[in-house]
């Protein structure tokens, strides 16, 4: 059978990487671009909109300060920009991935 | 591990596709052995962690200070895509099947089958942790400090249980018996 040394032999000992490995990686990166300068895009039509249609707006008194929904808009921008978001997308990936293994 | 040079880092961090094939080129064979002997040999989802670890370098590298090593970094990504994804993985496999069991493979003499065979019940018989500790200490050869800093426990508990997983391995591969053919 097998001693310490196999086992330790047989642990190091694992199949090549992958060749096409790199362009799964690849392909998602583009793919994960491009749906976040979607969202930047789109937020930023939304912030655009609000402005012109004098919502992003709300007089209060003398001062005037940036609406609730455009705030929310904003960091959900923000989340994704900095990472802050990372983990909430990963579990969603991950149960995507999930469904498929079978 | 020697980390790759800082002109390819930053030059990978600015967006270069060139330097971040190198970045991976370099790197890819120690997430690779390290992520698919933690994710009991499972060659898909291996891939799947992979993958997903090398995505989030490439979204991080802006934001990587080098108050770590480079590979330190990348070994702790690496570790956190591995536990979230397998910790999922489990959920989701007890609510609609069971682990399916691998058959021999009669590509392989019968003695790496045997020391395969033997790494598998080793290893799924270990959280996640402790396979992500065996591989980078007994493998890749990282320390207890290295250790440490990428999965966030102190060097002694990592010795602790270092030491007792040893010992597990050692009764283990000690106690299983020869076969028919080998023993006559």
């Amino acid at each position: 059978m097998t001693n310490e040394r196999d086992f330790y032999r047989e642990l190091g000992s694992v199949p090549e990487v992958p060749r096409v490995l790199y362009e799964k990686v690849e392909r998602t990166v583009r793919r994960r671009t491009l749906f976040s300068r979607a969202v930047v895009a789109v937020a930023a039509l939304f912030i655009v909109t609000l402005g012109t249609t004098g919502v992003l707006f709300v007089k209060k008194g003398n001062d005037r300060t940036v609406s609730p929904e455009v705030v929310a808009e904003l960091q959900t921008v923000n989340n994704y920009l900095t990472g802050s978001d990372l983990d909430k997308e990963y579990e969603s990936y991950a149960l995507y991935e999930g469904e498929t293994q079978e | 591990m020697v980390d790759c040079d800082r002109v390819t880092l930053e030059q990978a961090a600015q967006g270069d596709e060139k330097a971040f094939r190198r970045l991976y080129d370099h790197y890819a064979p120690f997430v690779w052995r390290i992520v698919y002997r933690t994710s009991g040999s499972d060659h898909e989802t291996a891939q799947e962690i992979v993958q997903e670890t090398f995505v989030r370098i490439h979204r991080s590298l802006k934001s990587f200070k080098g108050s770590s090593s480079l590979g330190t970094w990348i070994y702790r990504i690496a570790f956190n895509a591995a536990q979230n994804y397998l910790a999922k993985l489990v959920r989701y496999r007890e609510t609609t099947r069971p682990f399916a069991g691998d058959e021999p493979d009669p590509r392989y003499p019968a003695d790496t089958y045997e020391a395969r065979e033997a790494v598998k019940k080793v290893l799924d018989g270990l959280t996640t942790e402790d396979r992500f500790l065996l591989v980078a200490k007994e493998v890749d050869g990282l320390t207890f400090e290295e250790i440490a800093a990428i999965s966030g426990k102190s060097p002694e508990s990592l010795r602790t249980r270092m030491s007792r997983m040893k010992e597990k391995i050692r009764s283990f591969v000690n106690s299983t018996p020869l076969p028919q053919e080998a023993a006559s």
